[in-house]
């Protein structure tokens, strides 16, 4: 029975921040803060954390080889078609910046996904979009049975003494084997709970809206650190500590950056703690 | 006071199939509780969902005669309308289920009837606290077990009030007190005024709490026919064929839970055993395991003295054959014949054998159907044809008789014997101690996730 405006306030200021500034120090802030605020959320944490850390690193890497920008060159090389080899501080620079804002992005929003009860944000997001809102919060319901039905298949298969493809043809043929029954399942399911709302008087009167549950003291503390950090990221969209990196990356360790960076990480540290001791 | 009338009522699904339900005829009072009896795919469900207004409103499909719930008229009054005075509790519970917190989701019953906002958390913890599942607040739906889920599902179809409850199979997933608790509690419902229609095959559990008996065949109301109980196996024997399947301290897990802890057992070639326990006690975990399906937290698996224990499961068939609870929800192939021979025909084995288990297990004759066109029953069938075709040496069943009626019942053990008659092995995991007793000869029990293995009385 989480509430879902203090985690959702701030994963947002954590993502608004990390887009609002390629400033590297304050960046760095807005991903630490989002792993601290990850490992607020319940556990299982290592899918997400890989995805994250894989896709940051993809980008970080990739940047340098398919940008050619910069001043300052590290490594002069030729160009075969679109990969450059030609290496310059600030490409570098940028790819760990986008790396770093990509992986901030993925960790807050799956923070917030876990953070945050389902119906609880079903209900707060019904006050805007009541039948979308159904939708989501029916998809979300049934995603771990969809999930628990493809992993049954799967077994189904492995019990027939169909194992893991040697080939990308064979795994193709097996996989193809899978598609008929999984979209037969979930639209049984679909099917299914739809009957169910049926039956359950769905669509008779208009629904009525449940009182939403006060916050307790951590949470409206939760709220408070998204507010400030909202704060935050709103000071850098209208201009406070500008920065660029390209072509030449201009100073990182100025006053204003640090404390913006200090500001971001104490914020989203504070915020963690309060949204994990409301879990 | 008459809550369900229903006069000449005939339904079927489309123009062109035949009739589901027959000029069927039946009045049903308030207070009452009614059982209704038959084979699967007899019609059931359907009479079910047509006086839960489903049929012909949601599912289409032509309805002939009248029918009336609560001085309703099915034929003009919506779904909705009348959902507020039948509730209507589904053979699985989970479909029934729309948000991912027990409170929530039994508030979505009350949020639809338009209960005024400040009433609905309090009459919804009412409803839960009505099935003593008041514990289960704050926890996830798709966390709960099948007793648990049925319990809250319950709670959801009681919390509005109604005053006709119409159940379909509400035991089928259930150990024997959770469904005693159950079944009390309807009686209990009943007692102040509801009028209740259960279909079940399980005439054991809730015969002796229901007011009467209807029988349905081939969607005709008739008296109920009275099938003799699976009789016991004849005698028990000490006899112990050579160990085909040998557990030593294997602890079962879910997750990084620890569920059974250094079970030791030998399973001997033609011998069945049946496994029991309470509902989330291990069973199926165990099953897994043995299947290969989730890996063995510690401990050994032996088959015919070779260590299995980190073989994967497609590479213990056709050594191990595996049926898991709920198989229907998975099955293969578009028709019910294809599903069969699947095995068979990626190993190479005799097909002619494998067919001939359509007979065995009464499919014959939906040999060419969709398996999602069956009823669970039917499905839970297929499942098991589809195991047996492997000719395995040990057979892993979870649950296998859901949805199935006694005639099939009777079909299934006469199956597992035949397979144990042969050398074969079998672990049944079950609910249901009259099949236990009927195929069984060895008893593991499951208890605080320790196994003891003893003979069945």
């Amino acid at each position: 029975m989480r509430a879902p405006l203090p985690p959702l306030l701030c994963a947002l200021a954590l993502i608004a921040i990390a887009l609002a500034t390629a400033q590297p120090l304050i960046v760095a802030a807005a991903l630490i803060g989002s792993f601290a605020l990850y490992g607020a959320a319940p556990p299982p944490h290592r899918l997400m954390l890989r995805v994250a850390l894989v896709s940051g690193l993809f980008i970080a890497i990739l940047n340098p080889f398919v940008a050619v920008e910069g001043d300052h060159v590290l490594f002069a090389g030729p160009t075969f078609f679109l990969i450059d080899f030609e290496i310059t501080s600030e490409e570098v620079l940028y790819g760990l910046v986008a790396g770093a804002r990509l992986a901030t992005a993925i960790l807050a929003t799956s923070a917030f996904l876990r953070l945050a009860d389902p119906d609880r944000t079903q209900a707060l997001a019904s006050r805007i979009v009541p039948r979308s809102a159904l939708t989501v919060a029916l998809a979300a319901r049934l995603a771990p049975t969809l999930r628990r039905d493809a992993v049954g298949l799967r077994e189904t298969l492995q019990l027939r003494g169909l194992g893991p493809a040697n080939g990308r043809r064979a795994a193709i043929r097996q996989g193809s084997l899978l598609i008929e029954p999984l979209v037969a399942s979930s639209l049984e399911r679909g099917v299914d709970i739809s009957e169910a709302m049926v039956a359950r008087g769905y669509g008779g009167t208009r629904l009525t809206r449940l009182p939403e549950t006060p916050l307790r003291p951590s949470e409206q503390a939760g709220l408070a650190c998204g507010s400030l950090g909202l704060a935050i990221a709103v000071a850098l969209i209208v201009g406070l500590a500008p920065f660029e990196i390209y072509p030449t990356a201009g100073p990182i360790f100025t006053p204003l950056a640090i404390g913006l960076a200090v500001g971001t990480l104490c914020t989203s540290l504070v915020a963690a703690a309060v949204l994990r001791s409301s879990r | 006071m008459t809550a369900i009338v229903t006069d000449g009522l005939f339904f079927r699904y489309a123009p062109d199939a035949p009739w589901s339900l027959s000029n069927v005829t039946l009045h049903v009072s308030a207070g009452e509780i009614v059982l209704l009896e038959g084979a699967s795919g007899s019609g059931k469900s359907t009479l079910l969902r047509v006086l839960a207004g489903l049929a012909p409103a949601f599912h289409g499909g032509q309805a002939g005669g009248s029918a009336a719930v609560a001085q309703l008229d099915l034929r003009t009054v919506e779904p909705a309308r009348i959902a507020q005075q039948a509730g209507f509790l589904f053979q699985d519970a989970e479909t029934q289920m729309v948000m991912a917190e027990p409170l929530r989701d039994v508030a979505f019953s009350l949020q639809c009837h338009g209960m005024a906002a400040d009433q609905i958390l309090p009459a919804a913890r009412r409803a839960l606290g009505r099935v003593r599942a008041e514990h289960l607040i704050g926890r996830r739906i798709h966390q709960l077990s099948a007793g648990e889920r049925q319990r809250v599902a319950l709670a959801a179809v009681l919390a509005p009030e109604p005053s006709v409850l119409l159940l379909d199979e509400p035991t089928a997933q259930l150990d024997d007190d959770t469904a005693c608790e159950l079944v009390g509690e309807l009686r209990r419902l009943a007692d102040v005024g509801l009028a209740i229609v259960i279909a079940e095959h399980r005439h054991d559990r809730v015969g002796h709490l229901t007011d009467r008996v209807v029988g349905l065949q081939q969607g005709v109301l008739c008296t109920a026919v009275t099938h003799p109980p699976l009789p016991p196996l004849a005698a028990c024997t000490e006899r112990t064929g050579s160990p085909l399947l040998t557990l030593d301290r294997l602890a079962a897990a879910r997750g990084d839970t620890t569920i059974v802890r250094e079970a030791t057992a030998v399973l001997g070639a033609g011998r069945i055993a049946a496994l029991l326990g309470k509902n989330g006690g291990g069973k199926s975990t165990l099953l897994r395991t043995l299947a290969g399906l989730e890996p063995a937290a510690a401990g050994t698996v032996h088959l015919h003295g070779r260590d299995i224990t980190t073989i994967p499961p497609e590479l213990r068939v056709p050594l191990v054959a595996f049926v898991p609870q709920d198989p229907g929800r998975s099955l293969l192939c578009e028709t019910i014949r294809d599903e069969v021979l699947l095995g068979p025909r990626r190993l190479g084995r005799d097909l002619v054998a494998a067919d001939a288990l359509l007979d065995e297990l009464d499919l014959r004759h939906l040999a060419a159907r969709n398996p999602r066109d069956c009823s669970v029953g039917e499905r839970e069938r297929v499942a098991i044809a589809a195991a047996l075709a492997l000719a395995p040496d040990v057979l892993l069943l979870d649950e296998p008789t859901r949805g199935m009626d006694l005639p099939h019942r009777a079909a299934l053990v006469k199956s597992l014997r035949a397979h144990a008659a042969r050398g074969g092995a079998a672990l049944v995991a079950t609910h249901d101690l009259d099949l236990a007793r009927a195929c069984a000869e060895d008893r593991w029990e499951l208890v605080d996730g320790c196994l003891s293995i003893g003979v069945l009385v």
